[in-house]
């Protein structure tokens, strides 16, 4: 489990690391272009493990290979039985879109796959740096890692070159996967850990 | 060749394209149907009644499924109570720390389920690793597989996160007592850092020198003397072991995952069941004046 959660944490210190070089460079070429550092789209979503209400922005990458947002999530009392804020950042691979020509305004991308990291805003959900434990007594937990493995659709704007994407995924938790996967492979099928979000995007 | 559906066109070369420039046949009608039923097929699965497919809204919510489990599962060892003398022989069995051990716990629910001498399950806590909704769930569509009711004490990893707001909504409150034919059986909550209180030693004093029981059994989910971490006080400790002794004619603990143990307070003997990790689980034969304990691997 330690070995699991040690190779977890250097993947994502990783990808962490070049996903933040990859913005400085991202805002460079905005600012080059006199975009200043004006994000790329906005989104609203709902579940996936961010919040009931779920809005935020980001940036694209690489002709909208690769999407990076940051998300600030609410589930009120009604819908999860506690109040609950939490901040995501949200980073998906689209491998390639189909364009429709006879419909030059539309195109989708038949599967996308991506990852969230959430960071709740409530201290006493984080493990680490709590003055309730001893350090180390229990495994780092609070943050929690999110697989997504979406599908999208995008219309073009008429008379601009905005367009407009709805979008709907699969969303596991980080910790069920790793029982799914580690843990006891063969007890949880994959059904009972699927999530399920929607939302949409308006992208500049 | 794609053979075009009833009033859609298919499309000439060309007519879709990959970003990268490659070039696929297939219908637009049959494209964009597929497209909007793959959205639409989300949306649908995740709203229709019944369905399995759950929109998760966090981690850390706290609505689950159940409510009051203990509450009612009390109420089922009190009915299968009726008819049967005081003095009968009765057997229960013991285990905690199911964690994520899935296959392991269904083992040992398979053994339980497989005798007919078993009147109810006490479990020992941690049914989960982070006191997660979702955790509390999974384990809770396992442990309904078995047939006599079970009841459950709260284990340090139940309790955290939100977990003991979902430990209260399903189960009730963190300590609670109950008499099986003539025995006082008291659950004690002892997760003093993750519940953020001291154990209420005052409760289980009061709760054992009120019973009108000759036999006391305590279950809760640390072992009180547990010094690692420094968990209880010097003063907590000599407190229980002296309510343990006055009260008490056995106790049981979860929390030690690889071992199982059998030390003493004073006369009274006290248990430490390890997981199912480990294999780990227990049955207590209750006699007319005996306690006979059976400890058992998978």
């Amino acid at each position: 489990m330690h070995a699991v959660a040690t190779r977890s944490a250097a993947t994502v210190s990783a990808l962490c690391a070049l996903c933040v070089f990859s913005c400085f460079l991202h805002m460079a070429r905005l600012t080059a272009e006199g975009r200043g550092a004006a994000p790329d789209f906005i989104v609203i979503q709902t579940a996936g493990y961010i919040g009931y209400v779920v809005a935020g922005t980001g940036f694209t990458f690489f002709d909208h290979f690769w999407e990076t947002s940051a998300l600030y999530g609410y589930v009120p009392g009604h819908a999860g039985g506690t109040e609950i804020h939490t901040l995501a950042w949200k980073n998906c691979l689209h491998p390639f879109r189909i364009k429709v020509s006879r419909m030059k305004r539309m195109s989708m991308t038949p599967v996308y796959a991506g990852m969230t990291l959430l960071f709740p805003l409530d201290s006493d959900l984080y493990t680490v740096g709590s003055k309730k434990y001893p350090e180390n007594y229990y495994l780092p937990a609070g943050s929690h890692l999110v697989l997504n493995i979406g599908h999208e659709l995008t219309w073009n704007v008429p008379g601009s070159n905005d367009s407009f994407s709805l979008y709907g995924e699969f969303a596991f938790l980080g910790t069920n996967l790793i029982v799914y996967l580690f843990e006891d492979r063969g007890y949880l099928r994959l059904r009972d850990i699927a999530t399920v979000a929607l939302g949409g995007k308006y992208i500049f | 060749m794609p053979v075009p559906e009833s009033g859609s066109r298919e499309f000439r070369k060309g007519d879709l394209s990959l970003m990268g420039g490659g070039r696929m046949k297939i219908t637009r009608r049959k494209l964009l149907g597929n497209s909007l039923r793959a959205v639409a097929g989300l949306a649908a699965g995740a709203c229709a009644p019944g369905c399995y497919l759950d929109m998760a809204f966090s981690p850390f919510v706290t609505d689950v499924s159940e409510k009051d489990l203990n509450a009612s599962m009390l109420r089922e060892i009190m009915d299968s109570e009726s008819g049967k003398g005081e003095s009968d022989p009765f057997c229960i069995a013991l285990f905690g720390d199911s964690h994520h051990y899935y296959s392991n716990t269904e083992q040992v629910i398979r053994i339980i389920n497989s005798r007919d001498d078993i009147d109810f399950t006490l479990f020992l806590g941690d049914m989960t690793n982070e006191g997660l909704a979702e955790e509390y769930e999974i384990a809770h569509d396992l442990f309904k597989t078995l047939k006599v009711p079970w009841v459950s004490v709260i284990g340090n990893h139940d309790a955290l996160n939100n977990g003991t707001d979902i430990y209260s909504k399903m189960f009730g409150t963190f300590n609670f007592d109950f008499m099986y034919r003539g025995v006082h059986f008291i659950a004690h909550n002892n997760n003093n850092w993750e519940c953020g209180s001291d154990p209420d030693y005052d409760w289980l004093e009061k709760t054992a020198r009120e019973s009108t029981a000759e036999r006391r059994v305590l279950f809760s989910h640390i072992k009180n003397s547990n010094q690692a971490y420094g968990r209880y006080s010097e003063t907590d400790v000599a407190r229980f072991r002296q309510i343990a002794e006055k009260y008490f004619s056995m106790v049981v603990h979860g929390h030690a995952h690889a071992n199982s143990s059998l030390e003493y307070i004073g006369n009274v003997p006290e248990y430490e069941i390890g997981s199912p990790e480990y294999g780990h689980y227990m049955f207590a034969h209750f006699g007319e004046q005996s306690i006979e304990v059976e400890r058992c691997m998978l």
